[in-house]
């Protein structure tokens, strides 16, 4: 299988956060979503593959090019939707495409204007004016419009209406359908995930916990709920991110099998774990 | 990618560069009518107005926080540095000249086409534009507009330090450091009509032009964004 994104023992180092062994890849055709709690990494980690913050160490290859090395040809290949896409604003939306074209050899005119008449688009409307989710829709059609063969999201959805965040999940999912486009998109909004990721890399304090196909992770995660009286020191070895309440624990295991051997026939309940259960114990 | 990128700042930068270009045209016609302002003082004047012009238009992308923007473009910093060099010298040079022929032909003017329109003079305006913009562009590109206004802000407290000190001590430290700085000046400035030295002077100008532009690349290449 092709890579379009590869990630190797990255790190950075800031006074006081930094990102550790970072290491996953992103085959050609798919969809990963980067998740994480705030603060976790995410915005770091995507301004590392596009070069816009310096790593400390490790490798980024996009296209089998180093990020840094290779940064014309990479970023040529990228499109990059920015979190609060920023824009000199007061430029009018057609004259702001006209200022990025050039820069691209494979600038496509007609299909930025298919995709503005797609998204509705104000093209005579100054980029200061623009809502929040008309914003992110420009930062799309300016990231499409060039044919790049990896977009590049940093938290699209958030802010978004339920409305407008479906059809951009959807329009995501149209991008791979050519086979050649992957996407990689940071977020916090676990629902995104279940719509249209085809892998989950999950990062926490700056380290990747796991980076696999989303349904390999939905099927090893699971969440088990029992009384207080089960949970013994053994259970717990078996068990993540254990919440004790009033009534019983909640935990998340990565080993059900185990887990269900332990228990045997005692009432407990373990049931497929969602990514906000991943998220949430695991934090 | 020069060009476009070039192209990219006049067009980000067109009406910025009109609010600051006009008001400063008309404040040159103010000075040059000042029968007080000396020669020398109208063009060194001019020539600070015509550097911090750039310098500060480009500060403005920090304004809008749209360097991401720019540098998520299949650009290198090395590249943005070179236009943005490209960009500041073309307009620090139009700017002087706007200034001298404003000098010349504005009507309440006093000073004498032959005081403005000499080798001497040209090169001297261009000298202190290069000098200061090569000073400030480095500040730019590693802090952004911030990192100009800390500069001009450091510059004052100096001044500050300086005055507190003299009423401390008793004794002005500071001007004999000025005075000699105002010689070194005028000897330059009345020394550049020598061809010979017009030449050194060139030299020079594109050394430190140059070596500011390695210092700029460098600072950006380790800027986070």
């Amino acid at each position: 299988m092709d890579t379009t994104l590869e990630l190797k023992g990255v790190s950075k180092r800031y006074e006081d956060f930094s990102l550790s062994d970072v290491s996953f890849s992103l085959p050609r055709g798919y969809i990963m979503g980067l998740i994480g709690p705030n603060g976790a990494g995410k915005t770091t980690l995507v301004k590392l593959i596009l070069n816009l913050v310096r790593r400390d160490g490790g490798e980024i290859l996009a296209f089998g090019k180093d990020v840094r090395d290779d940064e014309i040809a990479v970023r040529s290949r990228i499109g990059f939707v920015h979190e609060a896409p920023t824009f000199y604003d007061h430029l009018s939306v057609e004259r702001l495409a006209s200022v990025v074209a050039p820069f691209y050899a494979s600038w496509d005119a007609a299909l930025f204007h298919r995709l503005a008449r797609q998204f509705e688009l104000p093209l005579k409307k100054v980029a200061w004016r623009l809502s929040r989710g008309t914003r992110t829709k420009l930062a799309l059609a300016l990231a499409l419009a060039h044919r790049a063969e990896l977009l590049v999201l940093d938290e699209p959805t958030s802010g978004l209406d339920p409305v407008f965040r479906r059809e951009l999940l959807d329009h995501l999912l149209a991008c791979i359908e050519d086979g050649r486009t992957s996407v990689l998109f940071s977020t916090h909004i676990t629902s995104d995930l279940d719509r249209v990721a085809d892998y989950v890399t999950f990062i926490q304090k700056g380290r990747i916990l796991f980076s696999s196909p989303k349904d390999t992770l939905q099927e090893r995660w699971a969440v088990v709920k029992g009384g207080p009286e089960l949970l013994t020191d053994e259970l717990r070895r078996l068990l993540r991110g254990v919440e004790v309440g009033e009534f019983g624990f909640t935990a998340l295991t990565d080993d059900v099998d185990a887990v269900r051997r332990r228990l045997g026939r005692l009432p407990v309940v373990i049931e497929q774990a969602s990514f906000e259960d991943v998220m949430v114990h695991l934090r | 990618m020069l060009r476009n990128l070039v192209r990219k700042d006049l067009i980000l930068s067109r009406n910025a560069f009109l609010w600051t270009g006009v008001p400063f045209l008309v404040y040159f016609a103010i000075v040059a009518s000042e029968p007080v302002v000396s020669l020398r003082e109208f063009l060194i004047l001019s020539a600070i107005l015509c550097a911090l012009m750039p310098v500060s238009v480009f500060g403005r992308e920090d304004k809008f926080k749209a360097a991401a923007l720019t540098y998520s473009l299949p650009v290198t910093r090395r590249a943005a540095v070179q236009a943005r060099y490209a960009l500041a010298g073309g307009c620090g040079l139009l700017g002087t000249a706007s200034a001298l022929i404003l000098g010349v032909l504005w009507p309440w003017g006093h000073f004498a086409a032959s005081d403005l329109l000499n080798l001497g003079t040209i090169l001297f305006t261009l000298t202190a534009v290069v000098a200061i913009a090569a000073l400030l562009l480095p500040f730019v590109f590693r802090f952004g507009l911030f990192g100009l206004i800390w500069f001009i802000v450091g510059l004052q407290i100096l001044g500050i330090a300086a005055l507190l000190a003299k009423t401390v001590v008793g004794r002005d430290a500071v001007r004999p450091v000025f005075r000699s700085l105002g010689r070194m000046v005028a000897g330059l400035h009345t020394r550049l009509g020598d061809p010979a030295i017009a030449v050194v002077v060139l030299v020079a100008l594109g050394v430190l032009a140059a070596v500011s532009m390695r210092v700029s690349v460098f600072l950006s290449e380790r800027r986070d964004l």
